[in-house]
């Protein structure tokens, strides 16, 4: 299997590129606008893969995705999850809970984790060449190193909205409840890390961590029932990102920048 | 910077200029322009790859895909050296002209075959310390460096199976002996990685 963590320091924000090194066949998660599809396509070329699938975990409200122009430039799917199918204006190839992206020996299970959005996925990644088990997690915005998504980015519109932030925070719990639930040794990659806006003061500047040690030492999972965890969050989040509703809604494609 | 249209990409051609993919060896496989040398794009290791492999006394178009690479590639070959006098607008995509293509073979295959009792020709084109810690079955090694040197001494009646560890190598060798007339190639895909993960024996020099 080809790992890459490809981040952009300046927003705090993680894609990755996986891919299988037998099947030549990858997966990109969540490409970043402010990297460039160039980026993506160069790994890809100069490790021999054909991006095969592009999937984005949930519609960001902090930085522009490339996801829908990559997928496009290439002709390969798109996925997001069926829930954003209400929210946004272009068509992708829906994803639910428990569909399946295979790339040679490289499986990419879909775990519906709504609560940062009402469209969040988590996806489980496993190698098949190495074991049966789950090797890592991508948490998209659901769950990051040492703190949590936030259930606050609401652009005012109810329709695009779909739940208050009680209601989104209510949801997260049992998401990141079902997550403490994977075996100890499964490792998590992140969206975020660092100083990115879309977490709370807790969030680590290392991307990379496991559940066994979030379960154990993340802060807002330590809580018993949805409303402490909901008060613990919201009174730990740092300041809104910067133009937030805009980019909400350009990802949205509800309007071209 | 210069983007060449399928015309101007021949014309280049027919005055002794190389084509030169960048492509994954398994697109190049599936099809490039003939006559085309395979190397495998690198950001970091393009020019150093080049120089092992390619004469700085030649001119070079490129072939690359996405083509947005093309200018890309290009600068990191002249910054090694290497003439390059432009790549195909558009890529593979936009070419008009025939194309070729290389069969392919698996090591499962080439192992059902070699089990079977017939006597494939294999070049192991990787280099000699390598070939040395185990190839596959009596594999002769001719280093992918130097396919330009060594096609001539081949058998141009033989139909010989291109392998290297993955496939990088054997795209890179297989393409330049058939640009030097020996047009009678398969490629192993996967190579000796793949050929090991199977479980299937490699022959050791000397043992």
């Amino acid at each position: 299997m080809f790992f890459r963590q490809i981040t952009y320091g300046p927003d705090g924000c993680a894609s990755y590129f996986i891919a299988c090194a037998k099947a030549k066949q990858a997966v990109v998660v969540d490409p970043l606008g402010s990297v460039g599809v160039e980026e993506y396509l160069m790994e890809a070329a100069e490790r021999g893969v054909e991006i095969a699938h592009v999937i984005d975990t949930h519609t960001h409200a902090d930085h522009l995705s490339c996801g829908r122009e990559l997928a496009e430039m290439l002709g390969v799917p798109y996925y997001l999850s069926e829930a954003a199918r209400p929210l946004v204006t272009y068509d992708f190839t829906g994803v639910n809970e428990g569909d399946r992206i295979t790339v040679g020996k490289v499986t990419i299970d879909v775990l519906f984790t709504p609560g940062h959005t009402p469209d969040s996925i988590c996806l489980l990644v496993t190698d098949h060449a190495r074991s049966d088990q789950p090797w890592f997690l991508l948490t998209g915005d659901t769950l990051f190193v040492g703190d949590v998504g936030r259930p606050d980015l609401l652009v005012g519109d109810r329709s695009l909205d779909v739940y208050e932030m009680k209601e989104r925070a209510e949801l997260l719990f049992a998401s990141l409840k079902r997550l403490m639930g994977l075996p100890d040794h499964v490792e998590i990659y992140p969206g975020h890390y660092g100083g990115s806006a879309c977490g709370g003061v807790h969030m680590s500047g290392k991307a990379a961590s496991t559940v066994a040690f979030e379960r154990q030492f993340n802060l807002a999972l330590q809580h018993g029932d949805p409303s402490a965890f909901g008060e613990f969050v919201v009174a730990n989040l740092k300041p809104l990102p910067r133009d937030y509703q805009k980019i909400k809604r350009t990802n949205l494609g509800l309007k071209e920048e | 910077m210069a983007a060449l249209q399928p015309d101007q990409f021949a014309a280049k051609m027919s005055e002794g200029v190389i084509p030169l993919d960048l492509r994954a060896p398994a697109q190049f496989a599936r099809g490039h322009v003939p006559g085309s040398v395979c190397l495998q794009f690198g950001r970091q290791d393009l020019g150093e790859r080049a120089e092992l492999f390619l004469s700085n006394a030649e001119r070079y178009v490129l072939v690359m895909e996405p083509a947005a690479l093309g200018p890309i590639a290009e600068k990191l070959l002249q910054e090694a050296g290497f003439t390059v006098e432009g790549f195909l607008q558009g890529g593979l995509k936009a070419w008009t002209g025939d194309l070729e293509a290389f069969p392919i073979v698996t090591v499962a295959e080439v192992h059902e075959r070699l089990q079977a009792g017939e006597a494939l020709s294999l070049i192991d084109v990787r280099e000699d310390f390598e070939y040395d810690y185990g190839h596959i079955g009596d594999a002769m090694n001719i280093p992918h460096g130097e396919a330009w040197q060594r096609a001539g001494s081949l058998d141009k009646s033989t139909h010989y199976y291109i392998v290297c560890n993955d496939q990088v190598r054997s795209a890179a060798a297989a393409s330049v002996l058939k640009r030097m007339g020996v047009t009678q190639l398969t490629l192993v895909l996967g190579g000796t990685v793949a050929w090991s993960d199977a479980g299937y024996p490699l022959t050791r020099t000397g043992a």
